[in-house]
């Protein structure tokens, strides 16, 4: 079996571009039951993926997402995150996609992407398949094993 | 003499220009001073004071433990409610803290610890952060300036010169207060307008909950005993006959075992670039002193000065402050240490140079606060703040930093004059 045996094609799959409002895009995913959706230019070749932990990730200071600042249970709440998340939600996928990520080809083994999603340090929920042109092919998530893979 | 002379200012040089971590450089000219046969390997070994050494790793792993038991956030936040979310008053109490703070522990450790909460509170507050971090710079270096482990010169200097905790305590902390506050003044005039917020800004600060910032209660009281009976030891050093290393290792030693922490958890949290750069370091400086070179730099400078004590530590004062703003302050102080030992050697007595070592401690720890490079708390500092998109820019820095340090250079040097000439 292959990656692109179990993935879900895309044709299927929900995407988005660097322009995209980021409201827009957090109402899709939220719609879809998504935490994350793929980033694409107009050909469709692949550019990354904006997720709603890199949204919240983007508000949040520096000091606590750099790991300085290790405990907040003290503080309640922090305006100024508050209105950064306000902020965040008008502008556009680009300031908060993330876009050196991991993705695989469609030619890979479906052993190979379950130890990915499973067993490597920065464990993704999706990776997505890409063309050796760079164009986006599909998306394997922990779902698609199950589905496809377990039967 | 001068192959050793070479060594010394190529790695001197090296470590200044910032390219390759200083550790590596200080081990390469460790290296060269062996491999050039000026000091045979056991030479070397004798040239490392490990009294600086175990006094550092046991005061790192003491706070890797403590730090986790998040009493420091509970201060800063407890002070902070104490004067109601008013921005001066913030101010004042942060840079409380990071004295008191960093003259018992290590200043990079304590401005890790009180940029982030600081950060949090001005972001709360709305309200540019550079005046907090400003004052929480100074307040760390002259904060660790109090006693002797609260800066690696006087780290250094006590084990050299075999001057106590008290020694400090009695000769070179009185002035800290004075100094403080002679730094806090001129901040208010200069910041003071600034501080100025909303009533609903204040009320989300007196929002936070100190208590929930205490994780385990039962890991805070042991590490306050372990830090209580450490300091007590420090206190009493002189009767006890130890070492402050002995002390610090002893209760590094007892705090991970009543803690049952991670040995290797901890470990892996001692800084041991820094650790390898002092072994290094005092290797270099052992060598350029087995050549003699030191002693006849002690001798030109005593004939400069004329044997005059007062003028000497004048010169010292000035020097190591100039000096320390720019240059890392440890391999000065390193170098300085032994060529003031050679003066008490001409002078014929230990006790006349006295002056001199508090002279090398004020000027060298105070002298750090003249450029955001002058000492390692600035550049971590520094650091946060850039990331946090509030930048210390050099410059900026230094024209308000550079005459205060040497405001504080000029109290302390009219303290050395006054107390003991």
């Amino acid at each position: 079996m292959y990656v692109k045996n179990i993935m879900t094609k895309l044709s299927d799959l929900t995407v988005v571009y660097p322009d995209t409002v980021i409201k827009e895009a957090v109402n899709t995913m939220l719609s879809k039951g998504l935490t994350e959706l793929p980033v694409v230019d107009k050909q469709n070749s692949f550019l990354g993926e904006i997720s709603m932990r890199d949204i919240i990730g983007e508000a949040l200071p520096s000091y606590v997402t750099n790991g300085n600042l290790k405990d907040v249970s003290f503080a309640p709440g922090l305006f100024k995150f508050d209105d950064k998340l306000t902020d965040m939600m008008s502008k556009e996928v680009k300031s908060a996609m993330k876009k050196s990520i991991r993705t695989v080809t469609p030619e890979m083994s479906a052993f190979e992407v379950s130890t990915l999603l499973a067993v490597s340090e920065d464990r993704d929920e999706i990776i997505y398949a890409v063309e050796k042109d760079g164009k986006l092919a599909g998306a394997v998530s922990i779902a698609s094993i199950f589905s496809k893979l377990v039967k | 003499m001068t192959v050793a002379a070479s060594i010394l200012f190529l790695t001197y040089a090296v470590i200044i220009t910032e390219k390759f971590n200083k550790a590596i450089i200080a081990l390469l000219g460790a290296s060269l001073m062996i491999f050039t046969g000026i000091l045979s390997q056991e030479r070397a070994v004798e040239g490392v004071d490990f009294n600086t050494i175990g006094l550092l790793t046991g005061m790192m792993i003491i706070v890797a433990i403590s730090q986790k038991t998040g009493m420091f956030q509970y201060l800063a936040i407890k002070s902070v409610k104490l004067v109601k979310g008013e921005p001066w008053w913030i101010l004042v109490m942060l840079a409380l803290i990071t004295a008191v703070t960093s003259a018992f522990l290590d200043n990079v450790t304590t401005v890790l610890l009180i940029v982030p909460i600081t950060l949090l509170i001005t972001d709360e507050l709305k309200i540019n952060p550079y005046p907090f971090l400003f004052m929480q710079i100074f307040a760390s270096n002259i904060g660790g300036t109090a006693t002797l482990i609260g800066d690696p010169p006087n780290i250094m200097i006590g084990s050299a010169a075999k001057l106590t905790f008290m020694d400090f305590v009695i000769n070179v902390a009185p002035i800290i207060p004075i100094i403080i506050i002679a730094t806090i003044i001129p901040i208010k005039f200069i910041f003071g307008k600034q501080m100025v917020v909303e009533e609903r800004l204040k009320q989300g600060i007196m929002k936070f909950d100190e208590r929930e910032a205490i994780k385990d209660v039962r890991l805070l009281k042991k590490s306050l005993m372990v830090l209580g009976i450490v300091i007590t030891g420090f206190v009493f050093q002189h009767q006890l006959h130890l070492e402050p290393a002995t002390i610090a290792m002893s209760g590094a030693a007892i705090l991970l075992l009543i803690s049952g922490e991670n040995l290797n958890y901890i470990l892996e949290k001692i800084e041991w670039a820094t650790i390898f750069f002092f072994v290094g370091l005092f290797i270099v400086v052992a060598g350029v002193e087995e050549t003699g070179l030191i002693k006849l730099a002690a001798e030109r400078m005593m004939a400069m000065t004329g044997g005059d004590m007062m003028v000497t530590a004048f010169v010292i004062t000035w020097l190591s402050a100039v000096m320390s703003a720019f240059i890392d302050n440890i391999p000065f102080v390193a170098t300085m240490i032994p060529m003031i030992k050679g003066m008490g050697e001409i002078a014929g007595s230990q006790e006349a140079i006295k002056p001199l070592w508090w002279a090398l401690s004020l000027g060298a720890c105070l002298g750090g606060n003249g450029s955001i490079i002058g000492a390692s708390a600035n550049v971590i500092v520094a650091g946060i703040a850039d990331r946090s998109g509030a930048p210390i820019k050099f410059l900026d820095y230094m024209k308000l930093a550079f005459p205060l340090m040497l405001w504080s250079i000029l109290i302390s040097w009219v303290y050395i004059y006054l107390r003991y000439f």
